[in-house]
This record gives C-alpha cells, sequence and structure tokens, in this order.
C-alpha cells in the first residue's frame, strides 16, 4: 500500500492491485485520478518537462519518478493551483504566456517551486529556474512576465506591493 | 514616409528584460474599440490541464494501436510472424502490409478522395500507403500494426514485432547529389521508376503556383543572359541547408481516434484541414489536402450524415505536416482497427519516430547574381537540388525574389531526387525561400561594401516592377493605402537597432574579450495567400453566431485551433463589427456543418478575417432591425454598444441585447450566419493572379558575437520588425513574432537531423539528443507591429506567425558575416562550421 496526498486529497494505493512497482507517477495521476495536466511530450526520457509536478515541493518528473517511492509524500499538481486560484495562472493567461499550451502545465509547476524557494526572483532566477522546461511555440519572453507578474500578485498578497 | 515622431507608438504589454512590443500607427490610421486592443485570451483554459489534448481522451473499452517503424534506411518486409504478436497478452488485433483489408478498393468516392492523399504524391487506388511493405526511410510506419488493451501491452507487443518480422535490407541514399548518379540505388521502389529523378509535371505540384508554366523544372523569367551581360559585377556561389525536424516534431506525440459503431463513425482527429474545402479546387493539380471527413467516410464505407468530428487542441503543428498523407496514417489506420473491432481505438505515434518523418526542405543551392554598381540586380540564376517539398512547388528559392523584388530577370533550375530520407515541406514560411532570397541580396551588398537595407529598398517591387512608381499605381487602384512597407520597416528596426551606428565593413570589429562583432539585415514579404484565392473564385465558407437571451454569443463553425488564440481574435472582430461585448462572445470550433477556411496555421485569421467581419456586421444590422421593430424606430435611428441596442438621439431609450433576444427569440433561433469566400481581402480582390502583389514587407536585424577561438555564436540582440497590416490582438501578434525569432536562431545554430552516411539512419532522432531552445537561450527581442493596411485580409491585415521564423535565420547568416568576413556556406551554422569558414577546422 501507498499512500499519497495529491493537491491536498489523501489517496491509498494498493501496490500490485492499484499501481505496479514499475509504474511510473505520471501514468499513476493520470490514469488513476485523471489529472490530464502531466503532458507527455518526450516519451520519458526526462527531458521536456511536460509533466513536472511537486513532490514534496520539489519540482520533480513524473515520467523519471517512481509511484511507489512517492509513498507518504505530497504531491502538486496545475489542478490544485487553479483549485486554489494561484496568481500563476491568471499571469500566464493575462501575458499570453502559451500559445499551443501543452507544454504550460509543466512551466507553471516549474515556476510555482521556484516562486516557493525564491519569491522575489529576478529574470535570471527565472531562467535558471524554468530551463528544465521546453516550449516548442518559443513563449520563453512572455513566461518570465507571467512568472514576474505572479512573484508581485504573491507579494501584494502579502502585504508587500509590486514592484 | 513620414518621420518616426509622427508615429503612435502602443505597448501593450508587460516588458522585461528580454521582450518590448511595440505597435506602430499613424495618427490617422483608424482606431478601433477592440480590435488592436489588448483583452483577455479567450483559451486560457488550456493553462489548467483541464482541456483535453489526443492524448487525455479516454473512451470506454477504447484500444491503443501503433506500428512498427523501420529500423533500416531502405528495406522490404518479406514477412510477419503476425500470430506471434497475436498471442502476445493484451494484444487485440494485428495488421500486415499483406493484409486485403489494405487493399479492399472502396467506394469510387473514397478511391479518389483517398488517392488525393497519398503521402509521396504517387496516386494508387487504395490505401496501402498507410502500412506499406517497403520502407524507403528509417522510422516510417511499415510492415505491421497492433491494437492492444492498453499502451504497456501495445509497446510490448511493438518492441516484440521488430524480431517477428523477416526483413530484406535494400540498397540506399540519403545523399542528394549521391542520389542523382547513373549507379544510384533505386530510392524507392514501389515508385517503379528506374531513377531517382522527380519529374515534377508526373508529381504535379508546381501548377500550384499560377505564374509558372505546368511541369517546369527549369523556368525563365526576362533575359537572363542579357541581365547578366549589363552586369557591372557577378557573384557566384553554393549554400547548402540541411534537413531540420519540425514537420512531425510537434511537442505533442501524434495521434487520433476513431470510433466505428452501429454505421457511424465518430473521429478525434489532429489536422489543420479537418474538412474538404474548394479551397484548391480550379487549379490544374490541386496539393494533397489532409484527411478530410469525406474520406474518413469513405474508407469507413458510412454516409457523411453519420460522420462526426471532434478537433481536441494541438500541441503544436506546424505547415507541411497537415499537407502530407502522413498526417493522416493514424486517422486511417484508426478507422481500420476499429472496424475490425468494433471498438473506439487511439493510434499513437512515437515521438522519435514521428517527428522525423517530415523535415523541414534541405537543399543545395548554386547562385549567379548581377549587379550594377549602384545596386541594381540585373540578373539571377538559382541551380538546385532539393527536398521535394514546398519548395518543389514554388520554383526552388526564386518565389520571394519574383513576389517581391524587381529584378527583371530570373533562370531557375530544379532537380528533386528521391533519397532514402522522409519527405519533407515548409514549416513557418518554408525557410528555403526566405533564405535564398536574402543569400542574393547579402552577397550582392557585401560585393558591393553597400548597407543591406539600401540594397534592400533599390529593388524592392513585385514581379519585376519596382514599387515606385509603377506598383504605387496599382496600389491605388487596386485600392491600398500607398504606403512603402518595406521603407517603413527598415526604418523601424534601424532605429531599434541603432544600425547606423552598429554596422561595419565585414569582419572589420573585434571586441575587447577577442570576439568578432557582426549585425545582419534580412527582409522578406509576408507569406500571402491572396493569389491561391484568385485563382479559386467558388471557394466558400460559412460561420454561424447564435444569441442568448442572457446577451452572450457563440460563433459557430469547424476549425482546427492550433494555438493562434484564434477564439480571441475571431470574438474580437466580432465584437468590433457587431457592438456586442468581446467578454460575451464564445467561439464553438466543432460545429460540424459550417466550413471555416483552412488551414490553421498559415495565415491563420487572415483567411477567416473577411468571414467574421461580415458575421459582425451581418449582427449588428439583425440586432437594429428587430430593436427598430420593438421601439418602433429605424434601424439607422439606433446603434449597438457594449450589449445594448439605444437611440441614438436619445440614449436612454435602449434594450439590452439579451432582452431582445428573450423577447423576439423567433428571429434569432436560427442564427445568423456569413457565407462567403474567405480571407480575400475584405475589402479589396485583385483582378488576377499576376496583379495580386504582395505589399507587405517584414524585418529582421541581429547582432552577434563570434568566438575565433571556439566558432560559438552568441545572439546579442534582436529586432523584428513585421508589417502585418493591422494587429488585431496584440498578445497574439507578439508571441507569433517571439516564437518565430526562438525558431529562427534555433534553425540557424543548431536544429540538424544528423544522418549516418553508412546506415542512413537518424543519430539525433529524440528531444535528449536534438537541440530544441529553452528559456536559457532566451535572447532581448525587439519586437515592432507596423500597420500599413497592405495585406489582404479584412481591414488590410496579414500574417505574422511565418516570416520571424525565416527572416531571423537568415539575418543571423547575415549578421556572422559582418562578424567574421567569411561566409559560412551551410546550415545551421555549428561551431566546426563557422571554424572551417575562418580557415581553422
Amino acid at each position: 500500500m501507498i499512500r499519497l496526498t495529491v493537491n491536498g486529497k489523501r489517496y491509498e494505493f494498493k501496490v500490485g492491485v492499484d499501481v505496479m512497482p514499475f509504474t511510473a507517477l505520471r501514468e499513476l495521476l493520470r490514469d488513476r485520478l485523471g489529472l490530464t495536466s502531466l503532458k507527455e511530450m518526450c516519451e520519458g526520457e526526462g527531458v521536456c518537462g511536460s509533466c513536472t509536478v511537486l513532490v514534496d515541493g520539489r519540482p520533480t518528473l513524473s515520467c523519471l519518478t517512481l509511484a511507489v517511492d512517492c509513498d507518504g509524500k505530497e504531491i502538486e499538481t496545475v489542478e490544485g493551483l487553479a483549485e486554489s486560484g494561484h496568481p500563476l495562472l491568471e499571469a500566464f493567461s493575462r501575458n499570453y504566456a502559451y500559445q499551443c499550451g501543452y507544454c504550460t502545465p509543466g512551466f507553471i509547476m516549474s515556476a510555482k517551486a521556484l516562486l516557493d524557494r525564491n519569491p522575489d526572483p529576478s529574470y535570471e532566477d527565472i531562467v535558471r529556474g524554468l530551463s528544465g522546461n521546453i516550449c516548442r511555440c518559443g513563449t520563453y519572453a512572455a513566461i518570465l512576465s507571467a512568472t514576474r507578474e505572479a512573484a508581485d500578485a504573491l507579494k501584494a498578497r502579502r502585504g508587500g506591493g509590486g514592484l | 514616409m513620414e518621420g518616426a515622431e509622427h508615429r503612435r507608438i502602443k505597448r501593450p504589454l508587460r516588458e522585461n528584460p528580454y521582450l518590448v512590443f511595440e505597435q506602430w500607427q499613424f495618427p490617422e490610421d483608424p482606431e478601433f474599440k477592440v480590435i488592436g486592443r489588448y483583452v483577455e485570451p479567450k483559451d486560457g483554459r488550456k493553462i489548467t490541464g483541464r482541456e483535453l489534448y489526443m492524448r487525455d481522451i479516454k473512451l470506454p473499452g477504447m484500444l491503443y494501436a501503433g506500428w512498427l517503424t523501420s529500423p533500416y534506411a531502405h528495406a522490404l518486409v518479406r514477412s510477419v510472424d503476425a500470430d506471434a504478436i497475436r498471442s502476445m497478452p493484451g494484444v487485440r488485433d494485428v495488421l500486415t502490409c499483406k493484409d486485403p483489408d489494405l487493399h479492399v478498393e472502396g467506394s469510387p468516392e473514397g478511391l479518389a478522395a483517398a488517392g488525393e492523399l497519398e503521402p509521396l504524391n504517387v496516386k494508387r487506388p487504395e490505401i496501402a500507403f498507410v502500412l506499406p511493405c517497403e520502407a524507403v526511410f528509417e522510422g516510417q510506419p511499415v510492415g505491421v500494426a497492433v491494437a492492444a488493451d492498453n499502451m504497456r501491452s501495445l509497446y510490448d507487443a511493438i518492441w516484440a514485432a521488430r524480431s517477428k518480422v523477416n526483413w530484406e535490407e535494400l540498397p540506399f541514399v540519403v545523399d542528394r547529389d549521391e542520389a542523382l548518379r547513373p549507379d544510384a540505388p533505386v530510392a524507392q521502389l514501389f515508385r517503379g521508376q528506374e531513377t531517382n529523378a522527380v519529374d515534377p509535371k508526373s508529381a504535379g505540384l508546381l501548377p500550384f503556383v499560377p505564374w509558372v508554366p505546368s511541369g517546369a523544372s527549369r523556368w525563365e523569367m526576362g533575359n537572363p543572359d542579357e541581365g547578366f551581360r549589363q552586369a557591372d559585377g557577378i557573384v557566384e556561389f553554393e549554400v547548402k541547408a540541411n534537413v531540420n525536424m519540425w514537420g512531425g516534431g510537434g511537442v505533442e506525440p501524434w495521434a487520433a481516434i476513431a470510433w466505428l459503431h452501429d454505421g457511424h463513425l465518430e473521429l478525434w482527429i489532429r489536422n489543420q484541414v479537418p474538412r474538404k474545402t474548394g479551397l484548391f479546387e480550379g487549379l490544374e493539380s490541386p496539393p494533397p489536402k489532409g484527411l478530410t471527413m469525406e474520406v474518413a467516410a469513405a474508407v469507413a464505407g458510412v454516409p457523411l450524415s453519420r460522420v462526426k468530428v471532434h478537433i481536441p487542441y494541438f500541441g503544436t503543428s506546424y505547415g507541411g505536416m497537415n499537407w502530407n498523407g502522413y498526417s493522416v496514417i493514424p486517422t486511417l489506420l484508426a478507422i481500420l482497427f476499429s472496424r475490425r473491432t468494433g471498438r473506439p481505438v487511439m493510434v499513437l505515434a512515437d515521438w522519435s519516430s514521428w517527428s522525423g518523418i517530415i523535415g523541414e526542405e534541405e537543399g543545395r543551392y548554386r547562385f549567379k547574381v548581377g549587379f550594377k554598381r549602384d545596386g541594381t540586380i540585373t540578373a539571377v540564376e538559382v541551380r538546385s537540388n532539393v527536398t521535394w517539398g514546398i519548395a518543389g512547388l514554388t520554383m526552388p528559392g526564386s518565389w520571394k525574389i519574383v513576389e517581391s523584388t524587381s529584378i527583371k530577370n530570373f533562370r531557375v533550375e530544379g532537380v528533386y531526387p528521391y533519397t532514402n530520407k522522409p519527405p519533407a515541406a515548409c514549416y513557418k514560411h518554408g525557410t528555403t525561400e526566405c533564405l535564398v532570397l536574402n543569400e542574393v541580396f547579402s552577397r550582392v551588398a557585401a560585393a558591393l561594401g553597400m548597407d543591406p537595407t539600401e540594397l534592400a529598398l533599390r529593388n524592392d517591387g513585385s514581379m519585376g516592377l519596382p514599387m515606385h512608381p509603377d506598383l504605387d499605381e496599382i496600389k491605388a487602384a487596386q485600392g491600398f493605402p500607398v504606403r512603402d512597407s518595406l521603407r517603413e520597416v527598415v526604418e523601424a528596426g534601424k532605429r531599434a537597432i541603432d544600425w547606423d551606428h552598429k554596422w561595419h565593413r565585414p569582419g572589420a570589429m573585434r571586441l575587447p574579450n577577442g570576439n568578432y562583432h557582426g549585425i545582419g539585415f534580412a527582409w522578406c514579404p509576408e507569406w500571402q495567400v491572396a493569389p491561391w484565392h484568385s485563382v479559386s473564385p467558388d471557394t466558400a465558407f460559412q460561420v454561424g453566431l447564435f444569441l442568448n437571451e442572457d446577451g452572450t454569443a457563440v460563433i459557430r463553425g469547424l476549425r482546427a485551433l492550433v494555438g493562434n488564440h484564434e477564439p480571441s481574435t475571431y470574438a474580437q472582430i466580432v465584437a468590433e463589427e457587431s457592438g456586442l461585448r468581446y467578454e460575451d462572445i464564445e467561439f464553438d470550433h466543432e460545429f460540424q456543418d459550417a466550413v471555416l477556411s483552412p488551414p490553421s496555421g498559415s495565415n491563420g485569421l487572415v483567411w477567416n478575417s473577411a468571414l467574421m467581419k461580415e458575421l459582425g456586421m451581418r449582427t449588428r444590422q439583425k440586432l437594429l432591425e428587430v430593436a427598430g421593430k420593438h421601439m418602433g424606430k429605424e434601424p439607422g435611428e439606433l446603434d449597438v454598444k457594449d450589449g445594448v441596442i439605444y437611440e441614438k438621439a436619445n440614449p436612454g431609450n435602449s434594450i439590452s441585447v439579451g432582452s431582445l433576444v428573450a423577447k423576439y427569440r423567433e428571429h434569432f433561433a436560427g442564427g445568423i450566419w456569413a457565407t462567403g469566400r474567405s480571407a480575400l481581402k475584405g475589402t479589396l480582390i485583385p483582378p488576377s493572379p499576376m496583379e495580386a502583389h504582395s505589399w507587405g514587407r517584414q524585418a529582421a536585424f541581429v547582432e552577434v558575437e563570434v568566438d575565433p577561438e571556439t566558432g560559438r555564436i552568441e545572439v546579442k540582440n534582436v529586432v523584428i520588425v513585421n508589417d502585418v497590416g493591422r494587429v488585431v490582438n496584440p498578445g497574439s501578434v507578439a508571441g507569433q513574432q517571439y516564437g518565430g525569432v526562438y525558431m529562427g536562431i534555433s534553425r540557424a545554430l543548431g536544429e540538424e537531423i544528423i544522418y549516418d552516411p553508412n546506415t542512413g539512419v537518424k543519430l539525433n532522432d529524440t528531444l535528449a539528443w536534438y537541440y530544441v531552445p529553452t528559456i536559457a537561450d532566451v535572447y532581448p527581442v525587439h519586437a515592432i507591429a507596423v500597420e500599413t493596411g497592405l495585406g489582404y485580409g479584412a481591414y488590410g491585415i496579414m500574417g505574422v506567425g511565418e516570416d520571424p521564423a525565416a527572416l531571423t535565420r537568415a539575418a543571423l547568416r547575415s549578421a556572422v558575416h559582418n562578424a567574421i568576413g567569411r561566409w559560412v556556406n551551410e546550415d545551421p551554422m555549428t561551431p566546426d562550421r563557422v571554424l572551417r569558414a575562418l580557415g581553422r577546422a
């Protein structure tokens, strides 16, 4: 049995029944919980970042992570951010920081991890924090604006005002 | 041309050190309420992960299917042990290339339709190309396909199938020049040819460009020999452009779903052309049209009344892949499996094989260019050996020169040998076209020591005519504004990059860090659509608008959405013209029976702008008529604004759109419709293809440093200037400009599929080995949208997405020459090639 907390809700899965020892976290979250934000681009090579989730707050490639290794851990996906109204989503939309949108959930989760550990990132910090994700449409410059705008919004929420 | 100080410059987006976006207008240009202004995007739900892409869809009992791909550059599948594959866990069905289902002829309509879809431009009255026995390139679907209960069983079965096939390896050739040698192996046996030469006429594609004589692989305009005799100088050179991974290489691995049950066919397809249209009809030989509902119905054996199409979002989709027959293989295979199993079937392509299936054109070009001392180009000769892609359609490399210069004398010769590489097509403009135009201009400018922007202005024109005064007169006669697009984009770009202070003689500026400094310029006309429409007068498209009792409205039509924010731009145009509120309008893109103009990529908005404008105008008229009856007024006495109809003389006398619709349901229940030819300027129609001149111009300026020790090129600054005619949605325009710049840089500096000459097999066919830029490659980009109104769409709009990718690549080549004083004659300009140009490798 493994126990996961996903977007604040607790789940239990029987190993060998609900989840196999070789099941990737990505497949478990998509197939069992219907979390379609975990996209697939590089087909499990771990180079595109489209399936990024947060595992205990750390950005993690769910295609390369075994589900059974996540026992007892907290997992966050963009669906959870949407429910909580995280400013990143509004900022990505407002700034047209997507075109086809396929890679966007992965970018948002990498940005969430960045802002959690660095609430006031420089643009260079953002570049470093998001360099593990690929956007073929090339929306990178707008993603920089969106991430910085979300940082400002979070700062304003905390009472610190925006840049 | 008025000075920039007379401009009205808007900067509607949040800026950062890497993003500056400006809209440049004249004060006298029209101001719109919604068009050209920032609006919240309509498709923002994509980012929550809840919008469904193809692979997110699950249907009850759905099977997963895929195929074996060839590990060899050229091979025959002699036999398949299908029983062994069929006995594997979870496998439900196995199809081999010998299966009668692939060779059963359908209805006459089906045969004709399938013939149009041939992936390799060969007409065959069957659908065997879905799964052939001969693989003509590595990675081609071949021999055997499997349907299984789940993806794991599918992948296990496909992997095992490799050892269940009896292969016969065949001689191959991947080099374009070698393919033309008399002793070269025949690359593609199924064609029944004895050589690898392609006869363009038999392939039937050259007539695609209306002003090219049919079947011409050698084409002349004017008198090139006389042009060379008149020249004060002649430059001759050769450039090689290598293939990159754009076609299949969308980020979402290609997939399709079919569910044939109880005589009904339901499809989930990925294609920019979801339904057959008359777009290309009237041409002598239309190009492949991609999958259509009509073809699917024929293959499934059901009437059109029993076909329903869903078009999930695409994880990127670029140009030529949608025109090529390979784009329909997943869908046709899904239909076959669903017919055989009675279950819904999702066919999955694997990224590593599919991404290389359609590359961008590669080619070798030999140039001879004659010019006068004042910069007038007197003759151009281009001899090329290129992939049989869009370049084959458009006289390799010369289309853009004809379309956008006053050069009178051309000679173009093209050969297109078949090889054991995948087919190719153009993506984001077909870089070869723009590259060829700019090679001509860059080399002449360098030979003369002339500012390349001045050289471009001196030769600007269309179809041999100079822009001034000849084309100005035609502009005026056709109702266009007499604006000078090239001069406007050049002046905007020069000012933004400080060209007059930075441009220098090639190889003349060494920086304190030891690097060379270089700056480059490239220009191009926007990829235009007007000539196609001009030869297709009967093409008609349709769109509807349905009003609700709460005042909201839905635009309905069939349209693939690929990521250029069309739900927003359509709503903007309809809101502008109708008086409805932008936020009250949505777009339903799966309405089966009103077909919007394809394709969804190139010139995406231009195609349908006139239709949307018409829809908005008709909606306003309908609202005024019905409200007039309600209020006892003539329609002319009323107006609509922000979803409220009111009396102009007494604005307090008003009724909301929602109340009007609720009260007079019978007037609105059937919807409001607009029907007509797409694009075609919306306002102006050129009298003939030869008079459908390309007025709009685009320019890129790139600043680089080149390390002479390593050959590394560092992009320091990019200015991209697009005459978009009129900005409809600033966010969308900026996105296309920025995205294109990244694509252009990555094409110029690193994107290349490497083939092993000893095996003909790709060496870098996964994202781990193939260079795709990340945010770590972000460059400072200053994007400027100039608005001249010189486009063929409504409001004079023209496309924006094509050129930045092509132009930036060309400008980068020019910048590297300006830096090191040598030409890098092979693209992409990898460090080893730069060092070779410097004589250091």
